[in-house]
C-alpha cells in the first residue's frame, strides 16, 4: 500500500473535475428523483386515492419503504461506530461507506412515514399535541436525534479527510471548493492535541449513536409490537428487527463494496479479507435471524387465534403471499449458508451476489410484516368495499420507491465526489488510533 | 275444412287474447305485496297522546317497514267516521300523531274511542287497515314516610261517560327508577277499589349527590290505556358523589407517568449532553489551529 500522500493523490483523481460520464449519471438519477417528486405533488394534490392505502390496508410500500431505510441506516451506524470504537483495522476502509449508508438511507427513509399521512398539514400537531405515552411520538423523537448525531459523525470522520485536501498540491478542483475544504476542516493540522480533540469527538459520537440506533430502531419495531394485530402483537419484535437491520445492512455494506472496488479500481483497498470478513458476518447474521424468523412463526404457530391461522395461511398459499414468503425464506436462511458457508461457492462475486438477493429478500419480508396483518384484522371493518380490504401498490408508491433508491445512488455519487470513499486519514492512522478507548488498571500495576 | 281451420285459428287467438289480457291482470295483482298495519296507544308523562302505526310490507317471516307512505287516521263514530288526519310513515315506517293532552276524542259511553288506522295501497303495495280502542288514564305518584318506611302511593283515574273522574281497579302498575340508561324495576303494584297502589319503597336504591331519584309508574300494554308512563322525582336515594377523580398518570391518560417523562428526559439530555460535546471538542480543536 502506498504512504497516505500517494493514496490521497491516487483517491483525489476522482475528486477532480467531474467527467460527462459523471453529468450524466447524475442528471439521470436526478431525472428519477423529479418523478418522485412529481408523484408526490400529485398524492397531495388528489389525496391518498391514488394510492393503494385503503381503510383496511392502511400501510403499504411506503411503511415497507421506511422500516427497510431506517434498518439500513442504523446498521451503518452500528457497523462504522463498533468498528470506530473497537479499533477494528482491517474495516478503516470500510468506514466511510458504512457511514455514508448510514445518513443517505436516514434522509430519504424518514419521509416515508409522512408519505402514509393522509393530512400532511397538520404534520406540525405531532409536535403540537404529541403524546410522550405514544411510540410514534418516540419515534420521530429518535429518527430525528439519529440523523442530527449520524450527520454530525459522518463530518467528525470527514474532518481528517478535509484537511488532507485543504493541504495537497495540485488538486484540480473549483475553488469554492478548495475554500470549502479549508473551511471545513477546522483549522486541523494534526497537532497531538488536535488529534486527541478528534478522537475523543468520534468516540464520544460512536458511543452514543449505538444506543441511540438500537433504541430507535426497537422504537420502530414496537409500533407494529405494540399494536394488537396478529403478527404485529410480538415481544420478540426489538431484537428481531435489530437482527434484521444489521442483516440486510452488512449485505448492502458488500454490494457498495463491490461496486467501488470495481468502478474507483478500489482492488488495493477493499480486499478478498474484506470480502471474507463481511462474508462471515453475513454468515453469523442469517443464523442469528433465522433463529429470530423461526421464534416468531414457532410461536404464532402454536398460539393460534382464527385471524392468526388465517395469516398463516396466506403466507402458505401460493396464490396469496406464499410465493414471496418462499423467496424470502430461500434467500434469507438457506441460499446464504450454502454459497457463503461452504467454501466451493464463496467468491468475491458470489458473496456480492448472495447479499443483492438478501437485501430484496428482507424488503420482502418488511412488506409480509405490513401488509398481510393489516388485511386480516381481528375486528374487520363491516360493509367495507371488497377493493378495499387487499392492497395494491400504485404507480404513485412505486414512483416514490424508485425515486428513493435513486436519491440514495445520487447521495453517494455526489458525496464521493466530495471526499474520498476511502477514508485516507484512517487508513494511515493505524498506529493512533490502535490505542484502546477505556484503559482497564489493576490495583498494584 | 278450410272453415273448421279458420275457426281453430280464430278460437286459439280469442282464448289466447283473453288468456293474456287475465293473466297479466292475475299476474300484477299477485305482484303487489301483503302489507300489515298494528297500531299502539301511548300516554306521556306530560299527558300528551300519541297514536302510533307500523306499516310493513313483504311476505311471510320478511315484512320490511314501508317508509314515506300515508296513513289516514279517522275516528269511529258508529255509522260514520271523524277524519283526523293523514300522516306519512317515518324511515322506520311509523306513523305517529301526536295529541296534546288538552283534546278530548269522541268517545262511547264508555269513554273509549276507537281509531281507524288506513294505508289505501299503490303500485308495488296493497292496502290494510287496523283500529285501535284508547282511553285516557291519569296516574298520580304520591310520597309519604309512616314510622321511617318509605311509602309510594300511585292513584290511577279515568272518566265514566258523565266526564267524571272515578278510580280505576284492579290495574297493573310497574314501578321503577330512571337510570342512565334504562329503567331500574323495582316491583308491580295492583290498584284497589279506590284506584290505588301501594309500594314500600327500598332504601338502597342510589340516587344523585342529593339522593334525588326519578321514580316511575308505568302501564304496559294496556288494551284501552295502552303504554302509560308517570315520573316523580323524590330524594329517597342514598346520596352518591359523582366528582370526577383525577386520573392517576397512565398509559391512557393526558398526562404520562412520572417515570417515562423521567426516562425519556435522562436519555434525551445524556444523549445530547455528549453531542455537546463532542461539538465542545471540535470547537476547542478548531481553536488550537488557529494558534498554529
Amino acid at each position: 500500500m502506498e504512504n497516505s500522500s500517494d493514496l490521497m493523490k491516487k483517491l483525489a483523481r476522482n475528486l477532480e473535475t467531474p467527467s460527462r460520464q459523471w453529468y450524466a449519471w447524475v442528471t439521470f438519477l436526478s431525472i428519477i428523483v423529479l418523478f418522485g417528486v412529481y408523484a408526490l405533488v400529485r398524492q397531495i394534490q388528489e389525496g391518498q386515492i391514488i394510492t393503494g392505502m385503503r381503510d383496511n390496508a392502511v400501510w403499504g410500500i411506503y411503511t415497507a419503504n421506511f422500516i427497510f431505510f431506517m434498518g439500513l441506516s442504523y446498521a451503518g451506524a452500528l457497523v462504522s461506530c463498533s468498528f470506530q470504537l473497537l479499533r477494528i483495522q482491517w474495516a478503516k476502509p470500510l468506514l466511510r461507506i458504512a457511514e455514508l449508508i448510514t445518513v443517505s438511507t436516514l434522509i430519504v427513509g424518514a419521509p416515508y412515514i409522512l408519505f402514509c399521512l393522509g393530512r400532511l398539514d397538520r404534520i406540525h400537531y405531532l409536535l403540537m399535541y404529541g403524546r410522550i405515552q405514544s411510540p410514534i411520538t418516540w419515534d420521530v423523537i429518535a429518527i430525528s436525534t439519529d440523523l442530527i448525531f449520524c450527520i454530525g459523525f459522518l463530518y467528525f470522520t470527514h474532518i481528517r479527510d478535509f484537511a488532507k485536501l485543504r493541504d495537497l498540491q495540485g488538486l484540480k478542483v473549483a475553488k469554492w471548493r478548495k475554500k470549502m475544504y479549508a473551511i471545513l476542516a477546522l483549522n486541523y493540522r494534526g497537532t497531538p492535541l488536535q488529534k486527541k480533540y478528534l478522537h475523543q469527538a468520534h468516540d464520544i459520537m460512536a458511543a452514543i449513536i449505538i444506543p441511540t440506533a438500537v433504541i430507535a430502531y426497537s422504537l420502530l419495531s414496537w409500533l407494529f409490537g405494540m399494536s394488537l394485530k396478529p403478527g404485529w402483537h410480538s415481544t420478540i419484535f426489538g431484537p428481531y428487527f435489530v437482527v434484521t437491520a444489521a442483516y440486510s445492512g452488512v449485505a448492502l455494506l458488500i454490494i457498495i463494496m463491490w461496486l467501488y472496488r470495481k468502478s474507483r479500481k478500489l482492488e488495493d483497498y477493499i480486499t478478498n479479507k474484506h470480502f471474507n470478513y463481511m462474508a462471515f458476518g453475513l454468515v453469523l447474521l442469517t443464523m442469528a435471524y433465522g433463529y429470530f424468523t423461526f421464534s416468531e412463526y414457532i410461536t404464532d404457530w402454536y398460539n393460534q387465534t382464527s385471524q392468526m391461522s388465517a395469516l398463516l395461511g396466506k403466507f402458505t398459499d401460493m396464490s396469496q403471499y406464499g410465493a414471496l414468503q418462499l423467496f424470502h425464506v430461500l434467500f434469507t436462511m438457506f441460499v446464504p449458508l450454502i454459497i457463503i458457508g461452504l467454501p466451493w461457492f464463496r467468491s468475491i462475486n458470489s458473496i456480492t451476489l448472495v447479499s443483492l438477493f438478501i437485501v430484496i429478500a428482507l424488503w420482502v419480508k418488511r412488506y409480509l410484516i405490513v401488509v398481510p396483518p393489516l388485511e386480516t384484522p381481528f375486528i374487520p371493518i363491516q360493509d367495507v368495499r371488497p377493493e378495499f380490504v387487499q392492497y395494491s401498490m400504485s404507480w404513485v408508491e412505486i414512483t416514490l420507491t424508485v425515486s428513493g433508491l435513486a436519491l440514495i445512488v445520487l447521495i453517494f455519487t455526489i458525496a464521493s465526489k466530495i471526499a474520498p470513499i476511502i477514508p485516507v486519514a484512517e487508513v494511515e492512522d493505524v498506529e493512533d488510533s490502535a490505542k484502546p478507548i477505556i484503559r482497564f488498571q489493576t490495583k498494584g500495576a | 275444412m278450410k272453415n273448421q281451420i279458420y275457426k281453430s285459428v280464430f278460437s286459439l287467438i280469442v282464448g289466447f287474447l283473453i288468456l293474456s289480457i287475465f293473466g297479466s291482470s292475475f299476474s300484477m295483482a299477485q305482484s303487489k305485496e301483503r302489507t300489515r298495519l298494528r297500531s299502539y296507544f301511548y300516554i306521556h308523562d306530560n299527558g300528551d297522546r300519541e297514536i302510533s302505526v307500523l306499516l310493513t310490507a313483504g311476505r311471510g317471516r320478511d315484512m320490511q317497514n314501508v317508509s314515506n307512505a300515508p296513513i289516514s287516521l279517522e275516528v269511529d263514530m258508529g255509522d260514520s267516521t271523524l277524519f283526523l288526519t293523514d300522516v306519512i310513515t317515518n324511515v322506520e315506517g311509523s306513523a305517529n300523531l301526536l295529541v296534546e293532552s288538552g283534546y278530548t276524542f269522541p268517545a262511547d259511553e264508555e269513554g273509549i274511542t276507537t281509531i281507524l288506522a288506513s294505508f289505501n295501497g299503490n303500485d308495488t303495495l296493497r292496502s290494510a287497515s287496523t283500529d285501535i280502542e284508547i282511553k285516557d288514564v291519569f296516574l298520580e305518584i304520591s310520597f309519604d314516610i309512616e314510622d321511617s318506611v318509605k311509602i309510594l302511593t300511585v292513584q290511577a283515574n279515568e272518566f265514566n261517560s258523565e266526564g267524571e273522574l272515578i278510580p280505576v281497579e284492579e290495574l297493573d302498575i310497574n314501578i321503577g327508577v330512571q337510570r342512565l340508561y334504562s329503567i331500574l324495576p323495582i316491583d308491580e303494584i295492583e290498584t284497589d277499589e279506590n284506584g290505588i297502589g301501594i309500594l314500600e319503597f327500598p332504601d338502597d336504591i342510589p340516587g344523585d349527590s342529593a339522593g334525588l331519584i326519578t321514580v316511575l309508574a308505568r302501564i304496559d300494554e294496556h288494551d284501552y290505556f295502552g303504554n302509560v308512563t308517570k315520573s316523580a322525582s323524590v330524594n329517597w336515594g342514598t346520596p352518591v358523589s359523582y366528582e370526577v377523580k383525577r386520573l392517576p398518570r397512565q398509559l391512557f391518560t393526558d398526562e404520562a407517568p412520572l417515570w417515562m417523562i423521567i426516562g425519556v428526559f435522562i436519555a434525551l439530555v445524556g444523549a445530547w449532553y455528549h453531542f455537546g460535546l463532542s461539538v465542545y471538542k471540535l470547537v476547542k480543536l478548531k481553536n488550537e489551529g488557529r494558534n498554529i
